[in-house]
């Protein structure tokens, strides 16, 4: 009894937290969009913009199949794991890049570019990395190392699924990558398109990594521009809305063309699991090491980069720890422990979008309702959500006394919720649908009530993946600078250190930045290690 | 991973679920409390900063120890340059919640100052700074200047091929060697006003149509340029003094000249090269103006622009006798109308997006 009154407790929590971020966001952005642009806006984009345009799909056209093209062989390796720990191992290293900071990924790349001597400047040299024009490029390749665990997470699940049979067949005459790109890929068509859209949608609205591997005529960063213009405006929101109406449209296409995979994705039973990672304890292959020894390369890149930086200057690498820490221990503290409670705040909304068939219809409509504003604010500029915040909680908040704006992180939180909080939603509404019916029935006809079937019997199922997505979030919520730094609370203990270390990496190289980038990669690790011991997900209650 | 599995059964449970939320409403009120005046003595300013933090913290940090006043401090990105924190000032005019704001140029302050943002605050600590570097109405205050330099690599340019004027950037000569940081931000911004200023408008669109038919690469930003230079990607770049001695103290070998502002047929009613100062403004109906002009008061200080040139970023003095103290060479003054610059800024953004950018 007591669970189920904390379920309701913690759902109707889930509920106003959604409503006071996420709604407020929305909120702000229809009254400042819904009456057009501005007098003096056009809505056709220059020229000029559509170059930005045009350039920016093709840095995330390269981007995403530079990681597909990365992803695809560790897919069809992590097919033939049969160890749940090797498995899990080896999606830990994939993992990685993705959860750690953006930026980081550049940084490494620019200190590369930037070595007079050495073999790395003798290779990059050799292939022409610093030819002039070819910064988009560039940008395309840091994108890839970062975004490849999105299509090669998607197409492992999906192989498991939807992709086994094929591969089996194919896998009697042909090799095991060709086996799988014959026999497999045909078959895992929608969950492709939705990986294809979701690296795409990430790589287009990047606006750290463009800018640091020096391509400024793209799209993401050109909207800091618009930004900047837009605080003149008596609707900034809406200015900036309209400028940014092309990448909007073309991001819920692509997000429209990804459903069927999703829905694919959610629809997938369990009674494949038991049967592919089960209790089979087949010894680790070649393949498999090879796997994990480039998946590791990979993830720990950067740290390299940055450990081969400081050298044997042992004396200025301690100083600049020292530096490091004592500049930005506050910032490090504050960072950490808001997106450690944005990640909480990420589960609670999880709840409540978690429905039953048999919850009232106004429950089921606001977990819809709340789902699809999710799914809005995250894919809206990070300036109009740190602005909608901003400008609202001002007009609401008193700065002469206590306040929610100016002595809480809420608007920080409210802001990396609206960006990242759609990753535990989706896993929530996912995973929600892959509870057993026969269960539920059961539950039923024993009388439990709507809320008891939810807490009782799909709680159990969903908490791994919604805690796990959580973790995720959290550390997205770390490295997060456009709308951080709109938001940062005034009166808090600590800012944003994403901003502060985004702020140092354009000066280039220097020990404290580089110390600092060496720290951001903490939580990665972190991240790493509890998915490498998270337990094979429960298919059986 | 158990601990997660903890918050999670934490969460499904009556009471401690109730408690996880009561926590968490604590963490907010024992955070948020440290520091309002509402629930403590000590007394606090709120500032906004485009100063680079590692400069900026060691001062902040001293005016703390001696004044007793809690600074809180919000920095912006340098992919913004001062445009995040610009636009949350704007975003919170109705009700603002900063006290100061200290940036690292002065023409978006005197734009901020225009738009009725900044309060008049006479301070007497600007005493001895020369009337050039303060607002006649008092709503701004300058100090620390850093020049407008092209940086080269001496490995790759001989200094006979180097533009002697930065009218000379117009020469086909120059075609695909020149970079500069987006003139709709920062100094950059600035600079370019300046020269409408001087220049006047037929002169600067033809300027701007000889940039972008020579090519000209815009970079993210001064240091981002002068990382560009260091990687070959151009032959000299555009920037500002601290980008290039930052550069220089890490190894790189590259050298600066101080070009000349005056106009394309030399008829300029200045010339010489271009110094910015950075600024600091009182925000108007700032929750704490005491508080916020004791620190305006010090952040414009002899003290303060010591500091200023002995840091990394080495910003030269605009007291001349704290310059003859100190032997800080200000290589080619001129002095330059600020608030006259900025007062084009919106018609210089309007030129670099029709001339340079369409």
């Amino acid at each position: 009894m007591k669970r189920i009154i904390a379920f309701q407790f913690a759902r109707v929590a889930g509920w106003l937290v959604l409503a006071m971020s996420v709604g407020l966001v929305l909120v702000a952005t229809v009254i400042e969009a819904a009456p057009g642009p501005l007098p003096d806006q056009s809505v056709w984009p220059t020229p000029r913009l559509w170059g930005y345009f045009r350039t920016t799909i093709a840095m995330a056209s390269t981007a995403t199949v530079l990681a597909l093209f990365i992803a695809i062989p560790f897919t069809a390796v992590m097919a033939g794991i049969r160890h749940g720990r090797h498995r899990r191992v080896l999606t830990a290293l994939i993992i990685m890049p993705l959860v750690t900071m953006p930026s980081i990924h550049a940084y490494a790349w620019m200190l590369l570019a930037t070595r007079k001597d050495g073999m790395a400047a003798a290779i990059l040299g050799a292939i022409g990395w610093n030819a002039p024009g070819a910064q988009w490029m560039q940008a395309a390749v840091v994108l890839a190392s970062w975004l490849w665990p999105i299509p090669a997470l998607i197409l492992s699940a999906a192989f498991r699924h939807m992709g086994r049979q094929g591969y089996q067949l194919a896998r009697l005459d042909a090799a095991c990558l060709s086996a799988f790109l014959r026999g497999a890929l045909p078959l895992m068509r929608a969950p492709l398109i939705a990986a294809v859209a979701a690296t795409f949608i990430l790589a287009a609205t990047d606006a750290t990594i463009p800018p640091l591997m020096g391509a400024t005529e793209i799209w993401s960063v050109e909207m800091l521009a618009v930004a900047a213009a837009a605080s003149s405006h008596t609707r900034p929101i809406g200015y900036v809305f309209w400028q940014a109406w092309p990448m909007l449209a073309l991001i819920i296409t692509l997000a429209l063309a990804a459903i069927p995979g999703i829905r694919k994705i959610a629809s997938w039973g369990d009674e494949l699991e038991a049967a592919d990672t089960g209790t089979l304890t087949a010894a680790p292959g070649r393949a498999w090491y090879s796997a994990c020894v480039l998946a590791g390369v990979i993830a720990f890149f950067p740290l390299c980069v940055f450990l081969t930086e400081f050298g044997s200057a042992r004396e200025e690498t301690g100083r600049a720890l020292m530096t490091a820490m004592t500049t930005y221990r506050t910032h490090g503290l504050a960072t950490l422990l808001v997106a450690a409670l944005t990640g909480v705040l990420a589960l609670a909304a999880s709840l409540g979008v978690i429905a039953d068939s048999d919850d009232r219809p106004w429950t089921r409509a606001f977990g819809k309702l709340a789902f699809a504003a999710v799914l809005i604010t995250a894919i809206l500029p990070p300036e109009i959500i740190g602005t909608a915040l901003a400008a609202t909680l001002t007009r609401i908040c008193d700065p002469r006394s206590w306040n929610i704006y100016d002595c809480t992180p809420w608007a920080w939180m409210s802001a990396l919720l609206s960006r990242f909080g759609v990753i535990c939603l989706v896993v929530a509404r996912l995973t929600n649908r892959r509870v057993p019916v026969s269960l539920l029935n059961h539950a039923q006809l024993e009388g439990a009530t709507v809320p008891a079937r939810i807490a009782l019997v799909r709680l159990p199922f969903i908490w791994r993946p919604i805690a796990m997505a959580a973790l995720l979030t959290a550390c997205l919520a770390m490295s997060e600078i456009g709308a951080s730094v709109l938001t940062q609370p005034v009166r808090f203990f600590g800012g944003c250190l994403a901003v502060q270390v985004d702020m140092q990496m354009h000066y280039g190289r220097q020990s404290e930045t580089t110390v600092l980038a060496a720290i951001m990669f903490t939580p990665a690790v972190v991240a790493a290690l509890v998915g490498a011991a998270w337990p094979r997900p429960r298919t059986q209650a | 991973m158990r601990s997660l599995q903890t918050l999670f059964t934490v969460l499904s449970d009556g009471r401690r679920c109730s408690a996880v939320f009561f926590a968490l409403g604590l963490i907010f009120l024992l955070q948020g409390c440290t520091g309002t005046e509402a629930t403590s003595e000590k007394p606090s300013v709120v500032i906004y900063c485009s100063v680079d933090t590692a400069i900026a913290e060691p001062i902040l940090a001293a005016f703390e120890k001696r004044s007793g006043i809690k600074v809180h401090a919000i920095f912006d990105t340098e992919a913004g340059k001062t445009t995040g924190l610009i636009n949350r000032l704007m975003a919170e005019r109705e009700r603002p919640r900063a006290d100061v704001w200290w940036s690292s140029e002065v023409f978006g302050t005197i734009q901020l100052a225009q738009r009725g943002v900044l309060a008049k605050y006479e301070s007497a600590a600007a005493a001895d700074i020369p009337s050039s570097f303060r607002d006649p109405d008092n709503r701004w205050i300058a100090v620390g200047l850093r020049g407008r330099v092209i940086a080269f690599d001496p490995a790759r340019i001989k200094n006979e091929d180097l533009p002697r004027k930065w009218s000379d950037l117009a020469d086909p000569k120059y075609r695909g060697r020149f970079q500069m940081a987006d003139p709709r931000f920062g100094t950059t911004r600035g600079h370019m006003a300046v020269l409408l200023s001087l220049w006047g408008q037929p002169d600067m669109e033809k300027f701007f149509q000889a940039l972008r038919a020579n090519e000209c690469k815009l970079a993210d930003g001064n240091a981002k340029a002068v990382l560009n230079l260091t990687r070959g990607l151009a032959d000299f770049v555009a920037t500002d003094t601290d980008d290039v001695l930052l550069a220089q103290a890490r190894g790189d070998a590259i050298e600066m000249i101080y070009p000349d502002l005056e106009a394309p047929g030399g008829n300029s009613k200045n010339s010489g090269a271009l110094w910015i100062p950075c600024s600091v403004g009182l925000v108007h109906d700032s929750p704490h103006p005491v508080e916020g002009g004791r620190l305006i008061d010090y952040l414009i200080s002899a003290e303060v622009e010591e500091l200023l040139f002995a840091s990394g970023s080495r910003n030269i003095p605009v007291r001349p006798k704290l310059r003859e103290k100190l032997k800080a060479a200000l290589p080619n003054q001129t002095s330059v109308d600020y608030s006259a610059a900025a007062k084009l800024l919106d018609l210089s953004d309007k030129l670099v997006r029709d001339m340079l950018l369409q």
